[in-house]
């Protein structure tokens, strides 16, 4: 244990080196610049390369695009003969730790990555299943004292708070999370003074990538917050690159916004208008835990006087209270609501017309990722041949393609499911197949599954 | 006819002492001791059946107190033995009209466990059989005693109605009537289906006396012959009032039966009692055709069967498995199952219900427990368990109901689809527990909350039961259940 609280050390110390030469890199009128007339292209390699270095660390636990950029720019770390020093030392340091840790046979990505960030990871989560070792074991959000003193300097405030909401999952939803993250961002964007000799495109995308990352450590990021993310980093770089620093980020700011109220806000309440629709009289609709899309399409409908009740599934997963929040909304509104834990889905489906879920996201073959228990009540909606209806946003539609729940998928706190020894495993979300649901309701109207591929190559 | 209790009552007047644990029993019915059966499942797990259970199962996470079904079915069928031993009934007729009054009284006391009434069925059968083989053994001893030979006594309409065996009316009997007697015999298992016709059109009256009379001289010098009437008509209090179902019955009920004949009643109801008893190591005796080493079997909410199949595929068949279970809310009973499980060594992983569709991919097998059997091959879950069936199903994975079926199989159908047998429970277990409540649940008019107990699985979502009987198709069901229960014995006792 001592052996590899030393080799920890060391490498703790081997990641401030690193850190601290990006900073360096980052922020040139701080440290002493030893390379300042490194062309554009030569720069943004470099950079790259200390991110795939970084990712390399990780014996390729990352992501899958993470890993793929390691084996791309690996090559680029030619020339780069003191990153490249470090690099090595830094997998060595891991290699020995792993090896003397042989219980924990796959470290953390994110204890290689952001050791100084956050408090060392519980011990090895991995269930007797080894289903799930892929998946980052899920972390209680750090106390805020250890956070302080550990925090990398250079990380905005905002970007700090979100992601303790993220990790303790204050703020949760797919569409909550992106406009908090966007918000964010867009604080970012306003304090963000471009150093001089730096061309803002790239820099702005630099250090909204380095938050991202942050954010992306407090807790996996969902599909929003990743198109999002995209969106915002593409039309960063489209800016012209002769505006003024000043006109450069109210371009990005008002870009923001823009986002968020058409591609989100307006966009829900598109899909509330296309989605009331299949609301009729004494109709009785059934909706699974918390979804904002979902609630925009009941209380539209509520807004026409349609006469109609809800069946709430509670997903009862220890959600924070989500379809708490989600009965409220409806209950403040008039709507009635009836409560029934997941376990009573069966017991209540054949009274239902419409089954309208919420998604986290809709993947190009047209299978729903969403909150877990989505997929139950879409067997349950299919066996007793209900019609079964997927709200959800078009910015949430996404290339990835998943088969099944296990592959891709997010662990939560474990908390409250028995006091034994025995293993616990908290999936957060599972993978609905294209053929159990009816149809998708977005902004561009009701489509079949099949045609999300279509309207993603349509968005390009 | 809801005399029939009242007959038993002020029948069993006078045996106070009896009437006295009747009371009680069903006292602790009403009062709930065997309440919540999903919360009962695992509360004495019998570690003999086990073999390697050596009292680890003892200090459990345990939040049960209620006793289980099986020492429900067991007590019940005690009291039904005392009963019958301390009363004197005289005739099939009067025996029938008391387990017909108890299942009454069990009924109103608890109607939501079919196991009860499931039991007097099962007793109203074994006293059936008794009294049939004791009728068909008076018959080969009238036969061998009596000078004219079987052909002429078919000829003879006089002597068919007394010879003819009257249990012919219902399929089983009439097989088994006619792989005993031979094909020769056909002309008598029709005239038997004419006289089994006459008596229930006569219900009583004195053609019930001549009927009397038609046995007595059937009979020939076989046994002291005595009219069934009197005593139930004139001596009120040392008889039991038949029911209208007991006076319909064949003739050959209404004849006293001698003290033999109790004993064998009482060694049917033993049978009954070792079956229950016997029941999950029959069970279990199967693990090994169903388990395979490193399998993934996922399992929902607790019971105390499928513990104790698990445990004996681990240690005595040796298989090397992992289980996930799944917490089977509202009780949360997964979590005591996933305690016992990992106490006795075996891989447990807890997931959430909601979880159970995303697992399904990579299991191996689902093993469900049953609250009840009907008769279509269908089952009765705890709540929840039909999503477990659902997302099988759609993955292709088998899923087995491992369930012993002494009491638990109910010759009636799910004409109620989700409601048979449902029970909706205090919904409190719904309301968040750590989230101080921002809606008014009770007083809130239009909220309303549902906390069902059990689930309704159709026979095409189930792969295979496994039970102390073997293992069957839901297809099958239907087989056992004429052999296990009287088609003419009520369905529900109300």
């Amino acid at each position: 244990m001592a052996e590899l609280s030393a080799e920890e050390k060391a490498q703790k110390k081997a990641e401030k080196a690193a850190r601290a030469a990006e900073f360096a890199k980052n922020n040139p009128n701080i440290g002493k610049t030893a390379k300042p007339k490194l062309t554009k292209a030569e720069r943004r390699a470099k950079q790259e390369a200390q991110r795939a270095a970084k990712v390399g660390e990780g014996g390729g636990k990352g992501g899958g695009d993470k890993s793929e950029a390691d084996k791309d720019k690996k090559g680029r770390q030619e020339g780069n003969q003191p990153q490249r020093q470090q690099t090595t030392r830094q997998q060595t340091t891991t290699r020995t730790a792993s090896q003397s840790n042989s219980s924990n046979p796959t470290p953390s990505r994110r204890k290689d990555s952001n050791a100084s960030s956050l408090p060392p990871p519980p011990p090895p989560s991995s269930t007797s299943l080894n289903l799930f070792d892929h998946l980052p074991p899920y972390r209680p959000p750090p106390p805020l004292s250890s956070l302080k003193s550990s925090l990398p300097s250079q990380l905005p405030r905002p970007i700090i708070d979100l992601g303790r909401k993220y990790s303790s999952l204050s703020i949760d939803g797919a569409n909550d999370r992106a406009v908090a993250m966007l918000t964010a961002f867009k604080s970012v964007v306003q304090s963000f003074t471009c150093p001089p000799n730096k061309e803002l495109r790239f820099h702005l995308v630099a250090v909204l990538k380095t938050c991202f990352q942050h954010l992306t450590e407090c807790r996996p990021h969902s599909i929003s917050m990743g198109n999002a993310f995209n969106f915002l980093k593409s039309h960063i770089l489209k800016l012209n690159p002769d505006l003024s620093s000043d006109d450069a980020k109210q371009e990005v700011t008002e870009g923001i916004d823009r986002f968020i109220q058409e591609r989100i806000r307006f966009a829900s309440s598109v899909i509330a208008r296309v989605g009331v629709d299949k609301i009729n009289d004494d109709d009785v609709i059934l909706t699974f835990s918390y979804s904002a899309s979902v609630l925009a399409v009941l209380l539209l409908a509520r807004e026409n006087a349609t006469p109609f009740r809800v069946i709430l599934v509670d997903p009862r997963v220890g959600d924070g209270g989500a379809c708490n929040l989600m009965a409220k909304s409806l209950l403040t509104r008039g709507v009635p609501v009836t409560y029934v834990g997941m376990e009573g889905v069966s017991y209540v489906m054949r009274d239902v017309s419409v089954v309208m879920l919420g998604a986290e996201g809709v993947m190009s073959n047209g299978s729903v990722f969403a909150r877990v228990g989505t997929l139950g009540v879409a067997q349950a909606a299919k066996a007793y041949r209900k019609p079964t209806l997927v709200c959800c946003e078009g910015y949430k539609f996404t290339n990835k393609v998943q088969l099944d729940s296990i592959t891709h998928n997010e662990l939560g706190s474990v908390e409250g499911m028995g006091g034994g020894g025995e293993d616990k495993l908290n999936l957060l979300y599972d993978l609905t197949p294209s053929e159990l649901v009816g149809g998708v309701v977005t902004e561009t109207g009701l489509l079949p599954g099949s045609s999300v591929a279509v309207l993603l190559r349509e968005m390009e | 006819m809801s005399s029939s209790a009242d007959n038993l009552r002020e029948y069993l007047s006078l045996w106070p002492r009896t009437l006295t644990d009747l009371d009680r029993f069903l006292l602790a019915l009403r009062l709930g001791e065997y309440n919540n059966p999903s919360l009962a499942t695992l509360a004495d797990l019998d570690n003999s059946t086990i073999g390697a259970g050596d009292g680890r199962v003892q200090n459990l996470p345990s939040r049960i107190k209620t006793i289980n079904r099986s020492t429900l079915a067991t007590k019940s069928l005690e009291l039904i033995r005392s009963i019958i031993g301390t009363t004197k009934w005289n005739t099939g007729a009067e025996l029938m009209t008391i387990l017909e009054g108890l299942g009454k009284e069990f009924h109103t006391a608890y109607s939501k466990d079919p196991c009860l009434s499931n039991i007097v069925r099962r007793v109203m059968n074994e006293i059936r059989k008794e009294v049939e083989s004791a009728y068909s053994a008076r018959q080969q001893s009238a036969n061998s005693n009596a000078p004219l030979s079987v052909n002429t006594a078919c000829l003879d309409p006089s002597a068919d109605s007394a010879l003819s065996p009257p249990n012919v009316s219902r399929v089983p009997s009439m097989t088994s009537a006619m792989f005993n007697q031979g094909a020769d015999d056909i002309k008598e298992l029709l005239y038997g289906a004419a006289e089994r016709f006459r008596s229930d059109s006569v219900v009583s009256g004195d053609s019930a006396d001549s009927r009397g009379g038609d046995e007595g001289a059937g009979k020939g010098n076989g046994k002291k012959k005595r009219d069934p009437k009197s005593p139930q008509r004139g001596q009120k209090s040392e008889s039991i009032a038949l029911s209208s179902r007991a006076k319909k019955l064949p003739p050959f009920y209404h004849v006293p039966n001698g003290k033999h004949f109790t004993n064998n009643i009482m060694e049917s109801i033993q049978e009954v009692l070792g079956e229950i008893d016997e029941s999950n190591k029959a069970i279990n005796d199967q693990a090994s055709l169903h388990i395979h080493s490193n399998a993934t079997i996922l399992t929902y909410s607790s019971s105390k069967t499928i513990l104790s199949f698990l445990i004996s595929a681990y240690h005595k068949s040796k298989r090397r498995f992992k289980v996930v279970v799944a917490e089977g809310a509202p009780h949360y009973g997964g979590h005591v199952m996933a305690a016992k499980l990992s106490q006795e060594g075996i891989p447990v992983t807890v997931i959430h219900d909601a979880a159970v569709s995303a697992m399904m991919p990579r299991v191996d097998c689902v093993l469900l427990p049953a609250h009840a059997v009907l008769a279509n091959g269908g089952v009765v879950a705890p709540s929840g368990s039909h999503l477990c069936a659902l997302a099988a199903k759609a993955n292709k994975v088998s899923t087995i109901v491992v369930s012993g079926l002494d009491f638990k199989l109910c010759p009636m159908y799910p004409h109620e689809g989700q409601d048979t047998f449902q029970d909706l429970i205090s919904p409190a277990v719904l309301l968040p527990k750590n989230i101080s409540t921002t809606i008014d649940f009770e007083n809130d008019s239009l909220v309303d909350l549902l906390s069902p107990v059990h689930d309704y699985i159709s026979p095409d979502l189930v792969t295979l039961f496994v039970t102390n009987i073997g293992g069957f198709e839901p297809s099958y069901v239907y087989r056992l259940l004429v052999e296990l229960y009287h088609p003419d014995d009520p369905v529900v006792f109300s």
